[in-house]
C-alpha cells in the first residue's frame, strides 16, 4: 500500500444470514448489505459516504472496523507499525490498532450507557488504554468538554439528563480523548440543530488540521457533506454506484441514484416546492 | 381565545432538578397552534423542543416538573379544557394520548417494539381507543398501511420491524399514530435519520395527509429546509424561551431576532464554504436571554431587549 494512504479498502462484501422463522430458525439464504466495495482514502483527508437508508453505509463502516464481521475483501490500514490488514487479524491483534481508529455513533441515546456519569464516560478510553497516566486524565476530559461545547458541570450528570444533541457532543468527546488518526462518523451531527452541527463541523475541521486526522464521514445530509467532504461514495443497494471528488459528484451526478438523491433536497425558500424526480422513471439498476 | 386556535400554551414552565442544580427547561413560554395548519418549532438542540411537545400529551416524568401554565386544548366538537389539570389515571387523558393527540418520533426502531408483528402493533393502537373486533382492527391497520404507501399490507401486517427499512418504519409510525383520527399530530424529528430521498416522500405524504384529512401538525426539526417544506407557522425557540413566532415566510426570509439570522446563516449550503458561522453560545445566552421584551407587529412576535427592538413594532 502506499503511504499516502491511510486506508485500501478492496472488495469488502458483508452477507447476513436470512433465517427462516419458526421454533428452530434455519438459515434459507443470505442477503448481500455490502457488495464488492472498494475504496481509498488519503490520510489527512475527509471521505464522505451518502446512500439511501439501508443502502449499506453503517454495516460498510462497521466491517472496516470489524465490529461485523466482513465475508470477504480486504481492509489496509497504514498503522503507527506499518500497514496491517485488518481483516486477517485476530481480535487481540486488533486492540492495540482500537486506539487509532475511533468511531462516532448515529445514535447517541443508545451508545451511551445510562448508568455512568459523563466524566466516566468520557474517560472510559483512557482509562482502559492508558490507566499509567490516571492523574492527568480529569484535565484532559475537562479540556475535552470544553472542546465540543458543553458546560464543565455537565461531567456529574447522567446520560438522560441531555438532549439529544447534546448527547451527541458527548459521544464525539469520547472519541477524540485517544488522538485516534481515523475518525470514522456515522451520522454524528444528523441529530444536531444547525448552529450546534456548524460548531461541531468547525471543531471536527479545527481537529483535524491540528492533529492530522483522517475522516469518513457518513451522512444522509447532502449539503453537510459537500460542506465538509473533499472526496465522496454514493451506495445504492450495498454497491458503489458513483465515488468523486464532491464538487464532480454534484456538478455532474453520473449515476440515476445520485441524481434522485440531488433533487430530493430541499431548499430554504419556502416558495420553492420540493419536487425529486420520479424513483419510477430512473434506471436504478 | 379565537376558534381557529386548536391548542394554546399559557405561561408554562417545566424544570428538571437534580442533586445539584435546577435546570427550566421550558422558561415561562406561551403560544398557540391554529387549527388545520403545520407549526414547526425549531431551535437548537436543548431548547426544551420535546419537553414542550412531551407537556402537552402529560408525558413529563420525574425529575421533571411542570412548574407553572396551562395547556388549553380546543378539540373540534368538544369543550375546551387544560391537559395540565387532567389526572394521571382520568379516562379523559386516556382519551387524549393516542387518541385525541398522538406522536411520532425521530427514531422508529426504537418507538417499535421489535419482538411484535407491524401488525399487531398497529392493531393495539386501535384496539386500545376503539371497541371493535378484531378483525374490523386488523383491516383497518392494512387499510392505513396502504394509505401511507406500504403495498402488499396484509402480508406486510405478519412482519417484523427489522424486515422494515428506516423509512417503511417511518410510514409504519405515521400509520399508527393516524388509526384513532387525533385532531392533533404531533411529529418530533421524523425525518432526521432518513436520507433526503425517503425524506421527502415522507414530508409528500404528510402534505397529502393534511389535504385530505383536517388535522393539526406541530413538527419539531433542527432542519430549517424541512421547515420551509413543510410549516404554515414557525417558532423559534432558544434555551427554554420563544423567540420569534411568524409565518414560514416571515421567518425564513426576514428573520428579526438575531438568533434566528444566526441559525439561517449555519445552514450550510450548496456552495463550498471555508467554515461555517456557528453562532457562538455566549452571544445567544448573555445578549439576548436576559431581559426581553415581547414586540409584536400584525401576527408576529420576537422577545428582544429594549435596544434592540425595531421602530415598527408595539411592546
Ligand atoms: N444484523 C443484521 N441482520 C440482517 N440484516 C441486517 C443486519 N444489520 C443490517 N441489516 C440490513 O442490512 C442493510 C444495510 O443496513 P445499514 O444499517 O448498513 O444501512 P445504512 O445505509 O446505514 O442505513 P441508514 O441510512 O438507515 O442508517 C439493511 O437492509 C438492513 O436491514
Ligand atoms: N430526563 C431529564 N432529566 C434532566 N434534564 C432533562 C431531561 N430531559 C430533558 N432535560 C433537559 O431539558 C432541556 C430541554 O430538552 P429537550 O429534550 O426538550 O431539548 P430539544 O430542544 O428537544 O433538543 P434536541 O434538538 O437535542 O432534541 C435540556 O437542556 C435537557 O438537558
Ligand atoms: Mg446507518
Ligand atoms: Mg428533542
Amino acid at each position: 500500500m502506499t503511504t499516502r494512504n491511510l486506508l485500501e479498502v478492496t472488495n469488502l462484501s458483508v452477507k447476513f444470514p436470512l433465517l427462516k422463522r419458526g421454533l428452530l430458525s434455519k438459515q434459507v439464504g443470505e442477503f448481500t448489505a455490502v457488495d464488492q466495495v472498494s475504496f481509498e482514502v488519503q490520510r489527512g483527508s475527509v471521505l464522505g459516504i451518502v446512500g439511501e437508508s439501508g443502502s449499506g453505509k453503517t454495516t460498510l463502516v462497521r466491517a472496516i472496523l470489524r465490529a461485523i464481521e466482513p465475508s470477504s475483501g480486504s481492509v489496509l490500514f497504514q498503522g503507527n507499525d506499518g500497514a496491517v490488514d485488518l481483516c486477517q487479524l485476530t481480535h487481540k491483534q486488533l486492540m492495540p490498532l482500537r486506539t487509532q481508529m475511533q468511531m462516532i455513533f448515529q445514535d447517541p441515546f443508545a451508545s451511551l450507557n445510562p448508568r455512568m456519569k459523563v466524566a466516566d464516560i468520557i474517560a472510559e478510553p483512557l482509562v482502559i488504554h492508558h490507566p499509567e497516566q490516571h492523574l492527568q486524565h480529569r484535565q484532559q476530559v475537562i479540556k475535552m468538554l470544553e472542546r465540543v461545547g458543553l458546560e464543565a458541570d455537565s461531567l456529574h450528570r447522567f446520560p438522560h439528563a441531555f438532549s439529544g444533541g447534546q448527547r451527541q457532543r458527548i459521544g464525539i468527546a469520547r472519541a477524540l480523548i485517544l488522538n485516534p488518526s481515523l475518525v470514522i462518523c456515522d451520522e454524528a451531527v444528523s441529530a444536531l440543530d444547525v448552529s450546534v452541527q456548524a460548531q461541531v463541523l468547525n471543531l471536527l475541521a479545527d481537529l483535524q488540521e491540528e492533529m492530522n486526522l483522517t475522516y469518513i464521514f457518513v451522512a444522509h445530509d447532502l449539503n453537510v457533506v459537500h460542506h465538509f467532504c473533499e472526496r465522496a461514495l454514493v451506495m445504492y443497494r450495498g454497491a458503489v454506484v458513483e465515488s468523486g471528488p464532491v464538487d464532480q459528484i454534484f456538478t455532474s451526478p453520473q449515476h440515476d441514484y445520485t441524481k434522485l438523491l440531488l433533487s430530493a433536497i430541499p431548499s430554504l425558500d419556502p416558495d420553492i416546492k420540493l419536487a425529486p424526480l420520479d424513483r419510477n422513471s430512473l434506471d436504478l439498476g | 381565545m379565537s376558534t381557529s386556535t386548536i391548542l394554546s400554551i399559557r405561561n408554562l414552565s417545566i424544570s428538571f432538578k437534580n442533586e445539584i442544580s435546577e435546570q427550566l427547561a421550558v422558561n415561562n413560554i406561551n403560544l398557540d397552534m391554529k387549527r388545520s395548519q403545520t407549526t414547526a418549532i425549531v431551535g437548537e438542540s436543548g431548547s426544551g423542543k420535546s419537553v414542550t411537545a412531551y407537556a402537552m400529551m402529560q408525558l413529563i416524568q420525574p425529575p421533571g416538573k411542570i412548574t407553572s401554565g396551562e395547556i388549553i386544548f380546543s378539540p373540534a366538537q368538544q369543550d375546551s379544557f387544560d391537559i395540565l389539570q387532567l389526572n394521571d389515571n382520568s379516562p379523559a387523558l386516556y382519551d387524549l394520548r393516542g387518541g385525541l393527540m398522538s406522536m411520532i418520533f425521530q427514531e422508529p426502531m426504537t418507538a417499535l417494539s421489535p419482538v411484535h408483528t407491524i401488525g399487531n402493533q398497529i392493531m393495539e393502537a386501535i384496539l386500545t381507543h376503539q371497541a371493535i373486533p378484531k378483525q374490523a382492527a386488523f383491516d383497518l391497520a392494512a387499510a392505513m398501511l396502504e394509505r401511507v404507501g406500504i403495498q402488499n399490507s396484509r402480508e406486510r401486517m405478519h412482519q417484523y420491524p427489522f424486515e422494515f427499512s428506516g423509512g417503511m418504519r417511518q410510514r409504519v409510525m405515521i400509520a399508527m399514530a393516524l388509526v384513532c383520527q387525533p385532531q392533533i399530530l404531533i411529529c418530533d424529528e421524523p425525518t432526521t435519520a432518513l436520507d433526503v430521498t425517503i425524506q421527502a416522500e415522507i414530508l409528500a405524504l404528510l402534505k397529502e395527509l393534511k389535504a385530505t384529512i383536517d388535522i393539526s401538525v406541530l413538527f419539531i426539526t433542527h432542519d430549517l429546509a424541512v421547515v420551509a417544506q413543510i410549516a404554515d407557522q414557525v417558532i423559534v425557540m432558544n434555551q427554554g424561551r420563544i423567540l420569534e413566532t411568524g409565518s414560514v415566510r416571515q421567518i425564513l426570509n426576514d428573520p428579526i431576532h438575531p438568533y434566528s439570522q444566526g441559525l439561517i446563516a449555519a445552514v450550510p449550503g450548496m456552495k463550498r464554504q471555508p467554515r461555517l458561522d456557528a453562532i457562538s453560545n455566549d452571544s445567544t445566552r448573555h445578549n439576548y436571554g436576559v431581559h426581553p421584551l415581547i414586540a409584536i407587529k400584525g401576527d408576529r412576535e420576537v422577545a428582544l431587549p429594549m435596544p434592540l427592538i425595531p421602530a415598527e413594532y408595539q411592546l
